[in-house]
Protein backbone atom coordinates (compact mmCIF):
# COMPACT_ATOMS: atom_id res chain seq x y z
CA UNK A 1 0.00 0.00 0.00
CA UNK A 2 2.82 2.34 0.90
CA UNK A 3 4.65 1.44 -2.31
CA UNK A 4 1.56 2.16 -4.37
CA UNK A 5 1.10 5.45 -2.55
CA UNK A 6 4.73 6.35 -3.16
CA UNK A 7 4.50 5.60 -6.87
CA UNK A 8 1.33 7.63 -7.15
CA UNK A 9 3.07 10.52 -5.45
CA UNK A 10 5.95 10.34 -7.95
CA UNK A 11 3.50 10.39 -10.85
CA UNK A 12 1.82 13.39 -9.25
CA UNK A 13 5.10 15.28 -8.88
CA UNK A 14 5.93 14.66 -12.53
CA UNK A 15 2.56 15.39 -14.01
CA UNK A 16 1.01 18.04 -11.87
CA UNK A 17 3.33 19.43 -9.24
CA UNK A 18 3.98 18.64 -5.63
CA UNK A 19 1.24 18.54 -3.08
CA UNK A 20 0.64 16.88 0.22
CA UNK A 21 -2.35 15.70 2.15
CA UNK A 22 -1.67 18.60 4.52
CA UNK A 23 -2.36 20.98 1.67
CA UNK A 24 -5.74 19.38 1.14
CA UNK A 25 -6.42 19.82 4.84
CA UNK A 26 -5.35 23.47 4.51
CA UNK A 27 -7.69 23.92 1.58
CA UNK A 28 -10.59 22.34 3.45
CA UNK A 29 -9.96 24.63 6.41
CA UNK A 30 -9.80 27.68 4.16
CA UNK A 31 -13.01 26.57 2.46
CA UNK A 32 -14.68 26.46 5.86
CA UNK A 33 -13.97 30.20 6.26
CA UNK A 34 -15.04 31.10 2.73
CA UNK A 35 -17.69 33.77 2.21
CA UNK A 36 -19.93 33.23 -0.80
CA UNK A 37 -23.45 32.71 -2.01
CA UNK A 38 -25.07 31.41 -5.14
CA UNK A 39 -26.62 28.31 -6.55
CA UNK A 40 -25.10 24.85 -6.69
CA UNK A 41 -26.14 22.10 -9.08
CA UNK A 42 -25.47 18.66 -7.57
CA UNK A 43 -26.08 15.26 -9.11
CA UNK A 44 -25.42 11.59 -8.48
CA UNK A 45 -25.39 9.07 -11.29
CA UNK A 46 -25.28 5.39 -10.39
CA UNK A 47 -26.22 2.37 -12.50
CA UNK A 48 -28.25 4.63 -14.76
CA UNK A 49 -30.18 6.14 -11.85
CA UNK A 50 -29.92 9.93 -11.75
CA UNK A 51 -30.66 12.21 -8.83
CA UNK A 52 -30.14 15.89 -9.46
CA UNK A 53 -30.90 18.95 -7.37
CA UNK A 54 -30.23 22.64 -7.27
CA UNK A 55 -29.43 24.22 -3.92
CA UNK A 56 -29.43 27.91 -3.10
CA UNK A 57 -26.47 28.32 -0.81
CA UNK A 58 -25.12 30.99 1.52
CA UNK A 59 -21.83 30.29 3.22
CA UNK A 60 -19.78 32.08 5.84
CA UNK A 61 -18.04 31.37 9.11
CA UNK A 62 -18.21 27.61 8.69
CA UNK A 63 -21.99 27.59 8.28
CA UNK A 64 -23.92 26.88 5.10
CA UNK A 65 -27.55 27.76 4.55
CA UNK A 66 -29.07 25.75 1.75
CA UNK A 67 -32.45 25.57 0.10
CA UNK A 68 -35.23 28.10 0.18
CA UNK A 69 -38.63 28.65 1.78
CA UNK A 70 -39.83 25.73 3.85
CA UNK A 71 -36.93 23.60 2.68
CA UNK A 72 -34.38 25.88 4.24
CA UNK A 73 -31.61 24.34 6.35
CA UNK A 74 -28.59 25.77 8.10
CA UNK A 75 -25.71 23.39 8.60
CA UNK A 76 -22.23 23.49 10.08
CA UNK A 77 -20.08 22.84 13.13
CA UNK A 78 -21.97 19.65 13.83
CA UNK A 79 -25.36 21.32 14.03
CA UNK A 80 -28.26 21.56 11.68
CA UNK A 81 -31.51 23.43 11.78
CA UNK A 82 -34.08 22.55 9.18
CA UNK A 83 -36.70 25.21 8.56
CA UNK A 84 -40.31 24.21 8.60
CA UNK A 85 -39.80 21.33 10.98
CA UNK A 86 -40.06 21.36 14.73
CA UNK A 87 -37.05 19.22 15.22
CA UNK A 88 -33.51 20.54 15.05
CA UNK A 89 -30.61 18.20 15.45
CA UNK A 90 -27.12 18.79 16.66
CA UNK A 91 -24.11 16.66 17.27
CA UNK A 92 -21.01 17.80 19.04
CA UNK A 93 -17.60 16.34 18.83
CA UNK A 94 -14.93 15.97 21.46
CA UNK A 95 -12.13 15.02 19.13
CA UNK A 96 -9.89 16.63 16.59
CA UNK A 97 -10.78 15.84 13.01
CA UNK A 98 -9.28 12.64 11.63
CA UNK A 99 -6.47 12.99 9.12
CA UNK A 100 -6.81 12.09 5.48
CA UNK A 101 -6.41 8.34 5.05
CA UNK A 102 -3.00 7.25 3.74
CA UNK A 103 -4.59 5.74 0.62
CA UNK A 104 -5.08 9.24 -0.78
CA UNK A 105 -2.52 11.54 -2.35
CA UNK A 106 -3.11 15.08 -3.53
CA UNK A 107 -2.06 16.86 -6.71
CA UNK A 108 -2.38 20.43 -7.83
CA UNK A 109 -3.55 20.59 -11.41
CA UNK A 110 -3.66 23.46 -13.82
CA UNK A 111 -5.09 26.90 -13.30
CA UNK A 112 -8.59 27.27 -14.70
CA UNK A 113 -11.63 29.53 -14.61
CA UNK A 114 -15.11 28.94 -13.29
CA UNK A 115 -17.88 31.44 -14.00
CA UNK A 116 -15.15 33.76 -15.24
CA UNK A 117 -13.27 33.67 -11.93
CA UNK A 118 -9.71 32.45 -11.45
CA UNK A 119 -9.67 28.96 -9.98
CA UNK A 120 -7.34 26.01 -9.42
CA UNK A 121 -7.79 22.29 -9.84
CA UNK A 122 -6.99 19.95 -6.94
CA UNK A 123 -6.99 16.23 -7.60
CA UNK A 124 -7.24 13.66 -4.82
CA UNK A 125 -5.86 10.36 -6.08
CA UNK A 126 -6.34 6.84 -4.83
CA UNK A 127 -4.02 4.13 -6.14
CA UNK A 128 -2.95 6.42 -8.96
CA UNK A 129 -6.47 7.22 -10.18
CA UNK A 130 -8.40 10.42 -9.58
CA UNK A 131 -11.00 9.90 -6.85
CA UNK A 132 -12.08 13.55 -6.50
CA UNK A 133 -11.36 16.51 -8.73
CA UNK A 134 -12.08 19.84 -7.09
CA UNK A 135 -12.11 23.26 -8.67
CA UNK A 136 -11.35 25.85 -6.03
CA UNK A 137 -12.06 29.55 -6.39
CA UNK A 138 -8.71 31.29 -5.92
CA UNK A 139 -10.09 34.33 -4.14
CA UNK A 140 -12.38 32.71 -1.61
CA UNK A 141 -11.20 29.05 -1.44
CA UNK A 142 -14.81 28.06 -2.10
CA UNK A 143 -15.30 24.73 -3.86
CA UNK A 144 -16.96 25.86 -7.08
CA UNK A 145 -17.02 22.45 -8.77
CA UNK A 146 -16.31 18.86 -7.76
CA UNK A 147 -16.33 15.50 -9.49
CA UNK A 148 -16.27 12.19 -7.62
CA UNK A 149 -15.30 9.04 -9.53
CA UNK A 150 -16.06 5.43 -8.73
CA UNK A 151 -13.49 2.64 -8.78
CA UNK A 152 -13.82 2.21 -12.55
CA UNK A 153 -13.10 5.86 -13.19
CA UNK A 154 -16.74 6.60 -14.03
CA UNK A 155 -18.24 9.88 -12.84
CA UNK A 156 -20.39 9.12 -9.81
CA UNK A 157 -21.21 12.54 -8.37
CA UNK A 158 -20.68 16.10 -9.51
CA UNK A 159 -21.43 19.57 -8.28
CA UNK A 160 -21.00 22.97 -9.83
CA UNK A 161 -21.79 26.48 -8.71
CA UNK A 162 -24.05 27.91 -11.41
CA UNK A 163 -24.25 31.32 -9.75
CA UNK A 164 -21.54 32.69 -7.51
CA UNK A 165 -21.02 35.96 -5.66
CA UNK A 166 -18.79 36.99 -2.78
CA UNK A 167 -21.57 38.09 -0.48
CA UNK A 168 -23.93 36.81 2.17
CA UNK A 169 -27.47 37.50 3.21
CA UNK A 170 -27.70 38.95 6.75
CA UNK A 171 -30.86 36.90 7.25
CA UNK A 172 -28.67 33.83 7.46
CA UNK A 173 -28.20 34.40 11.19
CA UNK A 174 -31.91 34.10 11.96
CA UNK A 175 -31.72 30.43 12.83
CA UNK A 176 -29.81 31.30 15.99
CA UNK A 177 -32.94 31.79 18.06
CA UNK A 178 -33.69 28.08 17.88
CA UNK A 179 -32.93 25.52 20.54
CA UNK A 180 -31.09 22.40 19.50
CA UNK A 181 -31.43 18.84 20.64
CA UNK A 182 -27.99 17.82 21.82
CA UNK A 183 -26.57 14.46 20.91
CA UNK A 184 -24.08 13.19 23.46
CA UNK A 185 -21.59 10.61 22.23
CA UNK A 186 -21.98 7.09 23.59
CA UNK A 187 -19.12 5.13 25.04
CA UNK A 188 -19.32 2.29 22.52
CA UNK A 189 -20.91 1.68 19.15
CA UNK A 190 -21.13 -2.13 18.98
CA UNK A 191 -19.61 -1.88 15.53
CA UNK A 192 -16.03 -2.31 14.27
CA UNK A 193 -13.60 0.55 14.94
CA UNK A 194 -12.56 0.40 11.30
CA UNK A 195 -14.49 -0.53 8.17
CA UNK A 196 -12.58 -0.77 4.88
CA UNK A 197 -10.27 2.11 5.78
CA UNK A 198 -12.99 4.24 7.39
CA UNK A 199 -12.47 4.96 11.08
CA UNK A 200 -15.21 4.96 13.69
CA UNK A 201 -15.13 8.44 15.17
CA UNK A 202 -18.08 8.45 17.55
CA UNK A 203 -21.53 7.02 18.15
CA UNK A 204 -24.86 8.43 19.29
CA UNK A 205 -28.27 7.25 20.34
CA UNK A 206 -30.61 6.88 17.36
CA UNK A 207 -34.37 6.36 16.89
CA UNK A 208 -36.08 3.23 18.21
CA UNK A 209 -33.39 2.55 20.83
CA UNK A 210 -30.90 2.33 18.03
CA UNK A 211 -27.44 3.71 17.46
CA UNK A 212 -25.73 5.95 14.99
CA UNK A 213 -22.05 5.20 14.36
CA UNK A 214 -20.15 7.83 12.40
CA UNK A 215 -17.21 6.82 10.19
CA UNK A 216 -14.86 8.86 8.01
CA UNK A 217 -11.59 8.49 6.14
CA UNK A 218 -11.01 12.25 6.11
CA UNK A 219 -12.56 12.60 2.65
CA UNK A 220 -15.86 10.70 2.64
CA UNK A 221 -18.07 9.86 5.58
CA UNK A 222 -21.08 7.78 6.50
CA UNK A 223 -23.32 6.91 9.43
CA UNK A 224 -24.50 3.39 10.17
CA UNK A 225 -27.84 3.30 11.99
CA UNK A 226 -28.64 0.06 13.77
CA UNK A 227 -31.70 -1.00 15.66
CA UNK A 228 -32.64 -4.35 17.12
CA UNK A 229 -35.05 -6.50 15.17
CA UNK A 230 -36.13 -6.23 11.58
CA UNK A 231 -37.57 -3.23 9.77
CA UNK A 232 -39.96 -3.03 6.89
CA UNK A 233 -37.84 -0.48 5.06
CA UNK A 234 -40.05 -0.52 2.00
CA UNK A 235 -42.82 1.03 4.10
CA UNK A 236 -40.96 4.32 4.63
CA UNK A 237 -39.65 4.96 1.17
CA UNK A 238 -41.16 4.91 -2.28
CA UNK A 239 -38.10 5.74 -4.32
CA UNK A 240 -35.83 2.89 -3.37
CA UNK A 241 -33.99 0.74 -5.88
CA UNK A 242 -32.73 -2.82 -5.42
CA UNK A 243 -29.00 -3.06 -5.01
CA UNK A 244 -26.84 -6.17 -5.25
CA UNK A 245 -23.56 -5.91 -3.39
CA UNK A 246 -21.20 -8.84 -2.91
CA UNK A 247 -24.05 -11.19 -3.85
CA UNK A 248 -26.46 -9.85 -1.23
CA UNK A 249 -29.63 -7.82 -1.75
CA UNK A 250 -30.08 -4.33 -0.33
CA UNK A 251 -32.33 -1.35 -0.96
CA UNK A 252 -30.79 1.99 -1.87
CA UNK A 253 -32.19 5.50 -2.00
CA UNK A 254 -30.15 7.90 -4.09
CA UNK A 255 -30.26 11.64 -3.46
CA UNK A 256 -28.12 14.34 -5.09
CA UNK A 257 -25.47 14.48 -2.37
CA UNK A 258 -25.77 11.13 -0.61
CA UNK A 259 -26.85 7.52 -0.80
CA UNK A 260 -28.87 5.56 1.76
CA UNK A 261 -28.61 1.76 1.87
CA UNK A 262 -31.19 -0.25 3.84
CA UNK A 263 -31.22 -3.89 4.87
CA UNK A 264 -32.05 -6.40 7.57
CA UNK A 265 -29.48 -8.69 9.12
CA UNK A 266 -30.83 -11.65 11.12
CA UNK A 267 -31.08 -9.72 14.39
CA UNK A 268 -30.56 -6.10 13.35
CA UNK A 269 -32.08 -3.55 11.01
CA UNK A 270 -29.42 -1.39 9.41
CA UNK A 271 -29.30 1.83 7.39
CA UNK A 272 -26.15 3.40 5.98
CA UNK A 273 -26.26 7.08 4.99
CA UNK A 274 -23.23 8.69 3.39
CA UNK A 275 -21.42 10.14 0.42
CA UNK A 276 -18.97 7.35 -0.26
CA UNK A 277 -18.52 6.09 -3.83
CA UNK A 278 -19.91 2.69 -4.90
CA UNK A 279 -16.67 0.70 -4.73
CA UNK A 280 -15.98 1.96 -1.21
CA UNK A 281 -19.59 1.22 -0.31
CA UNK A 282 -19.22 -2.40 -1.46
CA UNK A 283 -16.11 -2.80 0.70
CA UNK A 284 -17.83 -1.31 3.73
CA UNK A 285 -20.97 -3.43 3.34
CA UNK A 286 -18.84 -6.56 3.17
CA UNK A 287 -17.61 -5.85 6.70
CA UNK A 288 -20.99 -5.03 8.23
CA UNK A 289 -23.63 -7.59 9.25
CA UNK A 290 -24.91 -9.14 6.02
CA UNK A 291 -28.53 -9.32 4.89
CA UNK A 292 -30.25 -12.48 6.00
CA UNK A 293 -32.98 -14.05 8.05
CA UNK A 294 -33.07 -16.52 10.88
CA UNK A 295 -35.05 -19.68 10.54
CA UNK A 296 -38.73 -19.72 11.42
CA UNK A 297 -38.25 -21.03 14.97
CA UNK A 298 -35.62 -18.44 15.85
CA UNK A 299 -37.81 -15.63 14.54
CA UNK A 300 -40.77 -16.86 16.55
CA UNK A 301 -38.62 -17.19 19.69
CA UNK A 302 -37.27 -13.65 19.26
CA UNK A 303 -40.72 -12.25 18.59
CA UNK A 304 -42.15 -13.94 21.68
CA UNK A 305 -39.30 -13.43 24.12
CA UNK A 306 -37.27 -10.62 22.61
CA UNK A 307 -33.87 -12.30 22.48
CA UNK B 1 -16.52 51.55 8.71
CA UNK B 2 -14.54 53.40 6.03
CA UNK B 3 -11.70 53.71 8.56
CA UNK B 4 -11.60 49.93 8.84
CA UNK B 5 -11.14 49.59 5.11
CA UNK B 6 -8.26 52.04 4.90
CA UNK B 7 -6.43 51.15 8.10
CA UNK B 8 -4.43 47.92 7.60
CA UNK B 9 -4.26 47.15 11.33
CA UNK B 10 -7.96 47.58 11.89
CA UNK B 11 -8.64 45.59 8.74
CA UNK B 12 -6.42 42.79 10.06
CA UNK B 13 -8.39 42.82 13.29
CA UNK B 14 -11.63 42.61 11.34
CA UNK B 15 -10.39 39.62 9.33
CA UNK B 16 -9.06 37.98 12.46
CA UNK B 17 -12.36 38.48 14.25
CA UNK B 18 -14.16 36.91 11.29
CA UNK B 19 -11.91 33.85 11.42
CA UNK B 20 -12.57 33.62 15.16
CA UNK B 21 -16.30 33.72 14.48
CA UNK B 22 -16.71 36.91 16.48
CA UNK B 23 -18.40 39.19 13.98
CA UNK B 24 -22.01 40.16 13.72
CA UNK B 25 -23.74 39.32 10.47
CA UNK B 26 -23.57 42.95 9.35
CA UNK B 27 -19.81 42.95 9.93
CA UNK B 28 -19.52 39.73 7.92
CA UNK B 29 -21.18 41.57 5.06
CA UNK B 30 -18.46 44.23 5.36
CA UNK B 31 -15.79 41.53 5.18
CA UNK B 32 -17.39 40.00 2.11
CA UNK B 33 -17.51 43.44 0.46
CA UNK B 34 -13.82 43.89 1.19
CA UNK B 35 -12.98 40.53 -0.33
CA UNK B 36 -15.10 40.95 -3.42
CA UNK B 37 -12.68 41.57 -6.24
CA UNK B 38 -9.89 43.37 -4.37
CA UNK B 39 -6.92 41.09 -5.02
CA UNK B 40 -4.68 42.83 -2.51
CA UNK B 41 -7.17 42.41 0.31
CA UNK B 42 -7.84 38.82 -0.71
CA UNK B 43 -4.09 38.09 -0.44
CA UNK B 44 -4.06 39.77 2.96
CA UNK B 45 -6.97 37.59 4.12
CA UNK B 46 -5.48 34.36 2.79
CA UNK B 47 -2.07 35.10 4.33
CA UNK B 48 -3.77 35.64 7.68
CA UNK B 49 -5.35 32.20 7.30
CA UNK B 50 -1.88 30.73 6.68
CA UNK B 51 -0.43 32.44 9.73
CA UNK B 52 -3.22 31.08 11.90
CA UNK B 53 -2.62 27.57 10.57
CA UNK B 54 1.09 27.89 11.33
CA UNK B 55 0.34 28.99 14.86
CA UNK B 56 -1.84 25.96 15.38
CA UNK B 57 1.09 23.71 14.44
CA UNK B 58 3.33 25.12 17.15
CA UNK B 59 4.01 22.70 20.03
CA UNK B 60 1.55 23.02 22.87
CA UNK B 61 2.62 23.15 26.47
CA UNK B 62 0.28 22.01 29.15
CA UNK B 63 -0.14 24.66 31.78
CA UNK B 64 -1.01 23.38 35.27
CA UNK B 65 -4.65 24.07 36.01
CA UNK B 66 -3.80 25.97 39.18
CA UNK B 67 -1.84 28.53 37.17
CA UNK B 68 -4.68 29.21 34.79
CA UNK B 69 -7.38 31.77 35.38
CA UNK B 70 -10.76 30.17 35.99
CA UNK B 71 -11.59 29.77 32.34
CA UNK B 72 -13.90 26.81 32.69
CA UNK B 73 -17.37 26.79 31.27
CA UNK B 74 -19.48 26.61 34.41
CA UNK B 75 -23.14 27.40 33.77
CA UNK B 76 -22.61 27.50 30.03
CA UNK B 77 -22.26 23.71 30.05
CA UNK B 78 -25.89 23.41 31.06
CA UNK B 79 -27.01 25.82 28.35
CA UNK B 80 -24.84 23.89 25.90
CA UNK B 81 -26.49 20.64 26.87
CA UNK B 82 -29.88 22.28 26.48
CA UNK B 83 -28.98 23.37 22.94
CA UNK B 84 -29.59 26.99 23.89
CA UNK B 85 -26.34 28.56 22.75
CA UNK B 86 -26.14 30.67 19.61
CA UNK B 87 -23.68 29.60 16.96
CA UNK B 88 -20.71 31.68 18.04
CA UNK B 89 -21.03 30.66 21.67
CA UNK B 90 -21.65 27.05 20.68
CA UNK B 91 -18.43 27.08 18.67
CA UNK B 92 -16.41 28.56 21.54
CA UNK B 93 -17.77 26.04 24.02
CA UNK B 94 -17.11 23.14 21.64
CA UNK B 95 -13.52 24.30 21.09
CA UNK B 96 -13.00 24.61 24.82
CA UNK B 97 -14.38 21.11 25.36
CA UNK B 98 -11.92 19.69 22.85
CA UNK B 99 -9.01 21.07 24.89
CA UNK B 100 -10.31 20.81 28.44
CA UNK B 101 -10.65 17.34 29.99
CA UNK B 102 -12.10 18.82 33.20
CA UNK B 103 -15.02 20.38 31.36
CA UNK B 104 -15.57 17.22 29.35
CA UNK B 105 -15.87 15.22 32.55
CA UNK B 106 -18.20 17.83 34.01
CA UNK B 107 -20.35 17.76 30.89
CA UNK B 108 -20.61 13.98 30.98
CA UNK B 109 -21.55 14.06 34.67
CA UNK B 110 -24.13 16.71 33.96
CA UNK B 111 -25.57 14.61 31.14
CA UNK B 112 -25.72 11.52 33.35
CA UNK B 113 -27.55 13.49 36.01
CA UNK B 114 -30.05 14.76 33.46
CA UNK B 115 -30.66 11.26 32.12
CA UNK B 116 -31.23 10.03 35.67
CA UNK B 117 -33.74 12.80 36.32
CA UNK B 118 -35.52 12.13 33.05
CA UNK B 119 -35.81 8.45 33.86
CA UNK B 120 -37.68 9.12 37.11
CA UNK B 121 -41.39 8.27 36.99
CA UNK B 122 -43.51 11.24 35.99
CA UNK B 123 -45.08 13.10 38.89
CA UNK B 124 -48.10 15.29 38.37
CA UNK B 125 -47.98 18.02 41.00
CA UNK B 126 -51.58 19.07 40.81
CA UNK B 127 -53.25 21.32 43.36
CA UNK B 128 -54.28 18.35 45.46
CA UNK B 129 -50.70 17.33 45.90
CA UNK B 130 -51.65 13.74 45.22
CA UNK B 131 -49.45 11.60 43.10
CA UNK B 132 -51.60 9.97 40.44
CA UNK B 133 -51.13 6.28 40.02
CA UNK B 134 -52.12 3.98 37.23
CA UNK B 135 -55.28 2.07 38.21
CA UNK B 136 -54.58 -1.53 39.00
CA UNK B 137 -55.69 -4.01 36.42
CA UNK B 138 -59.12 -5.36 37.02
CA UNK B 139 -59.17 -9.01 37.88
CA UNK B 140 -62.37 -9.90 36.12
CA UNK B 141 -61.84 -13.39 34.89
CA UNK B 142 -63.26 -13.88 31.49
CA UNK B 143 -61.64 -17.10 30.52
CA UNK B 144 -63.57 -17.63 27.31
CA UNK B 145 -62.88 -14.15 25.93
CA UNK B 146 -59.25 -14.33 26.95
CA UNK B 147 -58.85 -17.70 25.34
CA UNK B 148 -60.33 -16.51 22.07
CA UNK B 149 -58.17 -13.39 22.20
CA UNK B 150 -55.02 -15.38 22.88
CA UNK B 151 -55.78 -17.73 20.02
CA UNK B 152 -56.33 -14.79 17.67
CA UNK B 153 -53.06 -13.15 18.75
CA UNK B 154 -51.17 -16.41 18.30
CA UNK B 155 -52.64 -16.91 14.85
CA UNK B 156 -51.80 -13.36 13.84
CA UNK B 157 -48.28 -13.80 15.19
CA UNK B 158 -47.73 -17.00 13.27
CA UNK B 159 -49.02 -15.42 10.05
CA UNK B 160 -46.89 -12.33 10.69
CA UNK B 161 -43.78 -14.38 11.25
CA UNK B 162 -44.43 -16.46 8.20
CA UNK B 163 -45.08 -13.69 5.71
CA UNK B 164 -44.11 -10.44 7.45
CA UNK B 165 -41.10 -8.33 6.58
CA UNK B 166 -40.46 -6.71 9.94
CA UNK B 167 -42.03 -3.72 11.66
CA UNK B 168 -42.47 -0.38 10.01
CA UNK B 169 -39.77 1.88 11.49
CA UNK B 170 -41.04 4.66 13.71
CA UNK B 171 -38.86 7.23 11.97
CA UNK B 172 -38.26 8.54 8.49
CA UNK B 173 -35.33 8.44 6.12
CA UNK B 174 -35.25 12.24 6.40
CA UNK B 175 -34.63 11.83 10.12
CA UNK B 176 -31.65 9.57 9.48
CA UNK B 177 -30.40 11.94 6.80
CA UNK B 178 -30.70 14.92 9.14
CA UNK B 179 -28.70 13.16 11.83
CA UNK B 180 -25.98 12.19 9.40
CA UNK B 181 -25.76 15.63 7.78
CA UNK B 182 -25.59 17.33 11.18
CA UNK B 183 -22.80 15.07 12.36
CA UNK B 184 -20.89 15.18 9.06
CA UNK B 185 -20.96 18.99 9.10
CA UNK B 186 -18.45 18.96 11.95
CA UNK B 187 -15.86 17.64 9.51
CA UNK B 188 -13.94 20.04 7.25
CA UNK B 189 -15.11 20.08 3.66
CA UNK B 190 -18.48 18.50 4.28
CA UNK B 191 -20.64 18.55 1.17
CA UNK B 192 -23.68 16.51 2.15
CA UNK B 193 -26.97 18.36 2.17
CA UNK B 194 -30.34 17.08 3.30
CA UNK B 195 -32.29 15.80 0.34
CA UNK B 196 -35.43 17.62 1.45
CA UNK B 197 -34.06 21.14 0.85
CA UNK B 198 -33.22 21.05 -2.83
CA UNK B 199 -34.92 23.81 -4.76
CA UNK B 200 -35.95 22.25 -8.03
CA UNK B 201 -34.82 20.52 -11.12
CA UNK B 202 -33.83 23.13 -13.75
Amino acid sequence: MLVVGGLAAIVVVTAAGTATADELTDYLEDARDAIYSGQRLVGTSWDGIQSIGIFDIQHHGGMASVGSGSGFATIGDGRMHQGGLDEAAVSFVLHTGPELDARYTVAHGEATKHLGRAASVIDVLEAGSVRIRMVVDDSTAAPVATEVFDGDGELFRYSSMTKFTVSVDPAMAEFDDREYRMMMPLEDADLPIELAGYRLVDAYAAPQDGRQAFYTDGLFSFSVFTTRGRANWGAITNNDHPYDSNGYNYLRVISPTSVTVLWNAPTTALALVGDLPPDHLDQVLRELPLPGTDNWMKRMWRKLFGY
Amino acid sequence: MARLISDPDARGELFSAYLDGQLTTDEVVVVSDLLDGDEELIREFRSLQEVRRSLRLLPEFEVPANLLPDGHLGDRLSAYLDGELVTLEHRRVTRHLVDCPDCRVELQELDRARIAVRSLPGVDTTSTGEIPVTPAARHTRRYVAAGIGAAAVAAALVVGLAVGNGDEPAFSLDDLGTRHVARASAEPGFAVFPASVEVSFP
